[in-house]
């Protein structure tokens, strides 16, 4: 049974055992109860570390990791100080523009958060904003990426699904949009509320006008990453790898900051960050493999089916599972889990599996900065070294506004079907 | 997180020789770490850029640029993992080590490396027949046997258990336990 | 007992129904106290992560892929060689036959006992803009092919320009333009909406690719004799009506294609074969033996 794995699950990680360890503690007692071969571990753990896409995780950070070791980052804030500085919050409200800039190009919430995250968070909390409010801006609007074509998740729903992934890509820009746009509203409300300082740019675009010349590389990166995916250069994953050329011909040619220590720096910064981040995964993968194995999934799937008569009821109680599922596993793993599962039921009531799609992808997301499993609410905590409390109290807006664009999408199938 | 360096100089100056001697440990199980996490990178970073100009450029591409990841991938995050786990960085949730008092939180500390070391040994201890088993996958392109690749699980979760037992150690001698020194080494 | 049998296939691929008839077979032959859990869509990690499983005890059986099989078996890649067979029926007769069986000593050396081929379908090439029907329409295409050693040399023979890419990379390496086209059969172009953006497909079938039904030796020699026959009656059994589907399933891909605006032509086989023929050359220097057995069934 998972039983088990679930009690020793949360008694490890209340005891403050590693995320990673947790999950394999738990696995491990499954196993042995079940009398299942051990091997399982060992195996699973590997799987994550095979997938090609996955390698967009690593290069993405060191990209960042890169650009912003030098003045780049501080041109790249500049800017956005010049566009949004002047409401209340700005540079609250420059996450939620480069999530959506940045974020929209890269498919991978868990590489946004940490690409914008080690450039923002840091500036955010010298203008004293609390810790815990620039992790949870930074949790929650990375996840806009993932909505944003080209989306990782999105293409695996297609696979496993048998959908087009154009129409997902099409159908994922709007709700995008709708999730940014709430987000952008929330930092406002919080900002107002908490009297955070609006963040212009000193002396404005006077100023700004003897460092222009400088910025621009800064200004043609999203253009760079945009125009290289959508005009047929490249994949993703390969993106990410020119991402970083791009960030060590910018800093090394354009404002000569690059050095040997600093790429040092940061490419174990990379390897720890990796490390620590893909650790988690794997150990999630291993969970993944019981719940298969239990057929807990097959179970699930026949309960909601007999428990619910009208369709609305069944949408509310895919969601309601996926809120769970989210919170403990991984948005890939979760997609590939349930994906399959889930057509059958939306075929079932039907439901336009495009819709169901977006559905999937909008409420897996939130599971990316829902405890126990959130990796972009850890990688965001970490940066800002907020506690995971403070992180989730400051979260609850964005929870508000992303249950609100997930009912719409839910209900709403004109949203996602033209 | 990142631009942290704090391998270094934990255990302070005028300590034990037996506590410098764990220091040293753990401070090479980061740099060899970080080392290799830095050189899979590298090597993965040239192949890609290579291939994908090469693509663009002449359209053709190097045949094992889409399978050297499912060596070095694993490599890459073996060491992050090691590096992680010697500078105390593994992501944890500790609400509890908070309403401790120092001793009891030195106990905790002490349990939770001995559960590391445990789960460390069960891993090690049931990869036997995976590892067996990859002896006889070749990757298609590179010709080498995937055993190298599942290697890498040996050197993360044997790093894992030894940095473990030097916690162990260390907190009886009196020093620091990594992963429970919340300022600056935990990630929650 | 309970025994897994794991695959890669998502429902509504003709492998996903054979391994869901596979496992009421087996357990109606076995009778009382055996069950079989079928777990697809690459929930027990993808194919060559099943062969380490199978191999290793993790998992019984698996519904496997011809490429990553040869990762084990190298002899295994040989049934992709270029125009070998005429047809589905042909290659199915070759390697029920002693092909078969020859591969299958070489797979339980490596601990793993081939139960049987089912189909994986015939690979075609579709392409953006043009059909291919002769080598010289399809010299200098930039074209899509898994990291498959035999599949790469197969084009570079053509004069292509071939480079592998990742499954999953490639309906946005297509949407961006990086390729020209890909090749693939009819099952999966369809399913990953590939036809929608390359629509002219050229009925090439220049490699036949099979699906090797694996137990480990480990679950296969501890099994009594009457429990081997129950294993190898399920594997023929579902896979017989697999490959009748897969029969009718590819006469019916190409007219709703055809529906979907979606362009067919048939290729100039001899001229394509002629093309090929370098290809066997490297491949019977390194397997003379396996090479002349797959020639000679394949050519009666
Ligand atoms: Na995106
Ligand atoms: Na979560």
């Amino acid at each position: 049974m998972t039983a088990p794995l679930v009690w020793i699950f949360f008694i490890l990680l209340a005891g403050a055992v590693p995320v990673a360890h947790a999950m394999l503690g738990g696995t491990a007692a499954a196993l042995l109860l079940e009398g299942r071969p051990m091997a399982v571990i060992a195996q699973r753990l590997y799987t994550p570390t095979q997938s090609f896409p996955m390698l967009a995780i690593p290069f993405f950070i060191l990209a960042g990791s890169l650009m912003m070791s030098g003045r780049f980052g501080v041109y790249l804030v500049n800017i956005a100080r010049l566009v949004v500085g002047h409401f209340k919050g700005g540079l609250g409200q420059v996450s939620i523009i480069g999530s959506v800039m940045f974020g929209g190009v890269s498919g991978s919430a868990v590489a946004d958060a940490s690409a914008l995250g080690n450039a923002l968070i840091p500036v955010q909390k010298e203008e004293g904003y609390p810790a815990g409010f620039s992790a949870a801006i930074n949790s929650a609007s990375s996840t806009v990426s993932v909505l944003i074509p080209p989306s990782i998740p999105l293409i695996l729903y297609g696979l496993v699904s048998n959908v087009s992934i154009i129409d997902l890509f099409v159908a994922g820009i709007l709700p995008g949009v709708m999730l940014g746009l709430g987000m952008f509203g929330a930092v406002w409300f919080v900002a107002y509320r908490t009297n955070l300082p609006r963040s212009p740019l000193a002396g404005g675009f006077r100023a700004f006008r003897s460092q222009i010349w400088m910025a621009i590389p800064a200004l043609l990166m999203p253009v760079f990453v945009i125009g290289t995916l959508r005009f047929g250069i490249a994949t993703p994953t390969e993106v990410s790898v020119m991402a970083v050329a791009y960030a060590l011909i910018v800093s090394g040619v354009i404002y000569r900051d690059l050095t040997l220590t600093g790429i040092w720096r940061a490419l174990g910064d990379t390897a720890v960050m990796t490390g620590a981040v893909l650790f988690i995964i794997m150990a999630s993968s291993t969970i993944q493999w019981i719940l298969t194995a239990e057929q807990v999934p097959q179970a699930l799937t026949e309960w909601v089916i007999g428990a619910f008569s009208e369709p609305w009821m069944v949408i509310l109680a895919l969601n309601l599972v996926m809120i769970v599922v989210g919170a403990f596993l991984d948005l890939p793993a979760a997609v590939l889990l349930l994906g399959p599962l889930f057509v059958t039921i939306g075929q079932a009531i039907g439901l336009d599996p495009v819709q169901l799609g977006l559905m999937m992808v909008v409420n897996l997301s939130i599971g990316l900065y829902t405890p126990p499993v959130g990796t972009t609410l850890f990688i965001s905590a970490a940066i800002a070294k907020a506690g995971i409390g403070e992180t989730m109290r400051a979260l609850l807006p964005f929870y508000l506004v992303a249950l609100i664009v997930l009912l719409l999408i839910s209900y709403v199938p004109a949203l996602t079907i033209y | 997180m990142p631009g942290q360096d704090r391998g270094s100089g934990n255990g302070g100056g005028g300590s034990s020789p037996l506590i410098r001697a764990t220091t040293l440990i753990r401070t090479t199980f980061d740099v060899v770490g970080r080392s290799i996490g830095a050189a899979c990178l590298i090597v993965m970073f040239a192949a890609l850029l290579a291939n994908v100009t090469l693509r663009y450029a002449f359209g053709t591409g190097i045949d094992w640029a889409y399978e050297i990841h499912s060596l070095l991938l694993p490599w890459l995050v073996a060491g992050g993992i090691v590096a992680a786990a010697a500078r105390g960085q593994n992501i944890a949730i500790t609400l509890l080590p908070d309403l401790l008092t120092p001793r009891l939180k030195t106990v905790l500390g002490i349990a939770i490396h001995v559960v590391i070391v445990a789960i460390s040994l069960a891993v090690l201890w049931s990869s036997q027949p995976i590892l067996r088993a990859s002896q006889f996958q070749t990757l298609s392109a590179l010709g080498v046997t995937q055993i190298w690749g599942y290697a890498s699980l040996v050197f993360a979760f044997g790093g894992m258990a030894v940095i473990s037992c030097l916690n162990i150690l260390r907190s009886f001698l009196g020093a620091d336990v990594m992963g429970l020194d919340l300022e600056d080494s935990s990630f929650s | 007992q309970e025994v897994i049998l794991a695959h890669g296939a998502n429902p509504g691929n003709p492998r996903f129904e054979a391994a869901e008839r596979w496992g009421e077979i087996f357990t109606e032959c076995m009778g009382e106290g055996t069950s079989v859990n079928v777990a697809p869509s690459a929930t027990m990690g993808d194919d060559v992560e099943m062969l380490t499983s199978a191999t290793a005890g993790v998992i019984n059986v698996t519904a496997n892929s011809q490429g990553a099989m040869s990762q084990i078996v190298p002899e295994i890649g040989l049934i992709g060689l270029p125009f070998l067979f005429e047809d589905l029926e042909s290659a199915w007769a070759v390697l029920d036959g002693e092909v078969g069986d020859m591969l299958d000593e070489r797979a339980q050396a490596a601990g793993l006992k081939i139960l049987g081929f089912w189909d994986n379908g015939i690979r075609h090439v579709s392409h953006m803009s043009k059909t291919v029907p002769t080598p010289a329409d399809i010299s200098g295409m930039k074209i899509r092919t898994p990291p498959d050693q035999m599949t790469i040399d197969i084009f570079n023979a053509l004069g292509a320009a071939p480079a592998p890419l990742a499954f999953s990379e490639l309906p946005t390496a297509l949407q961006s333009g990086v390729f020209d086209g890909q090749e693939n059969p009819l099952t999966n172009i369809y399913t990953s909406k590939i036809h929608e953006i390359t629509p002219y497909i050229t009925l090439t079938g220049h490699k036949y690719e099979s699906t090797p039904v694996v137990a480990g030796m480990w679950w296969w020699s501890g099994l009594d004799e009457a429990g081997q026959q129950c294993a190898l009656d399920a594997t023929s059994q579902a896979g017989e009506e697999q490959r009748q589907t897969s029969l009718e399933q590819n006469q019916n891909l190409r007219e709703t294609m055809e529906g979907e605006g979606v362009t067919f032509e048939e290729a100039d086989r001899a001229a394509y074969q002629e093309a090929t023929a370098p290809v066997y050359d490297t491949y019977a220097e390194r397997f003379p033996e396996v090479v002349e057995a797959l020639r000679s069934a394949a050519g009666e």
